[in-house]
């Protein structure tokens, strides 16, 4: 006997019923009808959004500078962070916006997007409870999930979905278990730019980028 | 190139729903989660085209209809709603499909890990190429060959007795 044609056979009658289908066609097309926003108003809104981050990221700069001066560090301390952060955590960082350009200017850019998010974390409970207020934030836009290293756009999570996330990654915990499962990618994107990549396994155990830390999810 | 826009809603429909609900189905085996998936797939594309993409061919816009699903039922699955129901059907809480109408080859598919359902539908019934599916699964061909291998390891012990060739 031939599998394909026994498979091809049997899974021939799964098929999706008739009224779902009614309700997929008028589910499209009510999609089809809602209006594209204006692209006028989506430079727009892009453009305050952009003013207000900056706007925020240069006032936490100053006032971080006039209330404690001795704990700002110098350009190239700052850029040694990024480089090689604590408890060897590092990010996702485009070298190609930090090629060329001088110490001060890599400070004022990463200040501003706000890259140093584990900031002061020194063990794997701060970092944890950073990683969750981070994705708890208001900042988040966009969570990707994939079977692969690589994410594209069809890789992007619902909204219900991301939210379900967001809300198991409350309940993550340190652990001495190993890391085990069936591995899925994913990338959070916040309104800065900032992304954070990370592993949550099938078995419910968390790895952020480039930690060998492993978190346990319930 | 497609015009996609300009492709009715029930043109689509009719010519691929049962495609992606049935990659839905191989995953999540049930008829809700499979509905729930296939309605966001066709949900994506609509946004995907009036984002102005295009494709290249009809292969081209299935093989994107294809992978969004795998993909969206990737996440799908992963959800703690899905894992809580899938609990409940463990202990018989939740009536599974009725698989007592499904036939031996279907049973033992459905029987083997998720991860190789996939793998062994889009070859055996999408009649896809290994490096098609690599594109859906952006899985490199060593792996996708592997879980091929393995499915059928695992498929000819469920189907003992029965001589099939593969």
């Amino acid at each position: 006997m031939n599998f394909k044609d026994e498979y091809q056979k049997s899974f021939s009658e799964i098929k999706a019923d008739e009224n779902f289908k009614k309700y997929l066609v008028a589910q499209m097309n009510m999609e089809k009808k809602r209006k594209k926003k204006s692209g006028y108003m989506g430079v727009l809104v892009a453009a305050a959004v952009m003013v207000l981050v900056v706007s925020v990221g240069f006032m936490t700069g100053v006032l971080r500078g006039k209330t404690n001066p001795d704990t700002m560090p110098d350009g190239n301390q700052m850029a040694q962070d990024t480089t090689e952060p604590q408890d060897n955590i590092s990010l996702d960082l485009n070298n190609e916006m930090m090629a060329g350009q001088d110490m001060s200017e890599t400070y004022v850019e990463l200040n501003f997007s706000g890259l140093s998010w584990y900031g002061d974390a020194k063990s794997n409970e701060e970092l944890l409870t950073i990683f969750v207020l981070y994705m708890t934030g208001d900042t988040l836009d966009k969570i990707y999930c994939t079977d692969a290293e690589n994410f594209d756009e069809q890789d992007l999570m619902s909204e219900a979905d991301a939210a379900e996330l967001v809300e198991r990654l409350q309940n993550a915990e340190c652990t001495e278990d190993e890391y085990t499962g069936e591995d899925m990618y994913y990338k959070a994107v916040f309104e800065d730019g900032l992304t954070i990549k990370f592993w949550l396994s099938d078995k419910g155990y968390l790895k952020l980028q480039d930690t060998k830390t492993v978190y346990k999810v319930h | 190139m497609i015009a996609n826009e300009s492709m009715s809603a029930e043109a689509l429909i009719e010519k691929y729903s049962d495609t992606v609900y049935r990659v839905a189905f191989s995953r999540t085996q049930n008829v809700s989660d499979a509905q729930d998936i296939t309605q966001e797939v066709f949900l994506k594309y609509i946004k995907y085209t009036k984002a102005g993409n295009t494709f290249r061919d009809e292969e081209h816009q299935k093989a994107w209809l294809l992978k969004v699903a795998v993909n969206t039922g990737n996440t799908f699955v992963t959800t703690a709603w899905f894992r809580h129901r899938a609990s409940l059907e463990e202990v018989g809480e939740v009536a599974a499909e009725t698989k007592e109408d499904w036939s031996e080859v279907f049973d033992a598919v459905m029987d083997i890990p998720e991860k190789y359902r996939v793998v062994v539908h889009l070859f055996y019934y999408e009649e896809l190429s290994i490096k098609q599916i690599c594109n859906i699964l952006n899985m490199s061909e060593t792996a996708v060959k592997s879980r091929l291998h393995r499915a059928r390891e695992l498929l000819r012990e469920k189907l003992k007795g029965a001589e099939y060739e593969f």
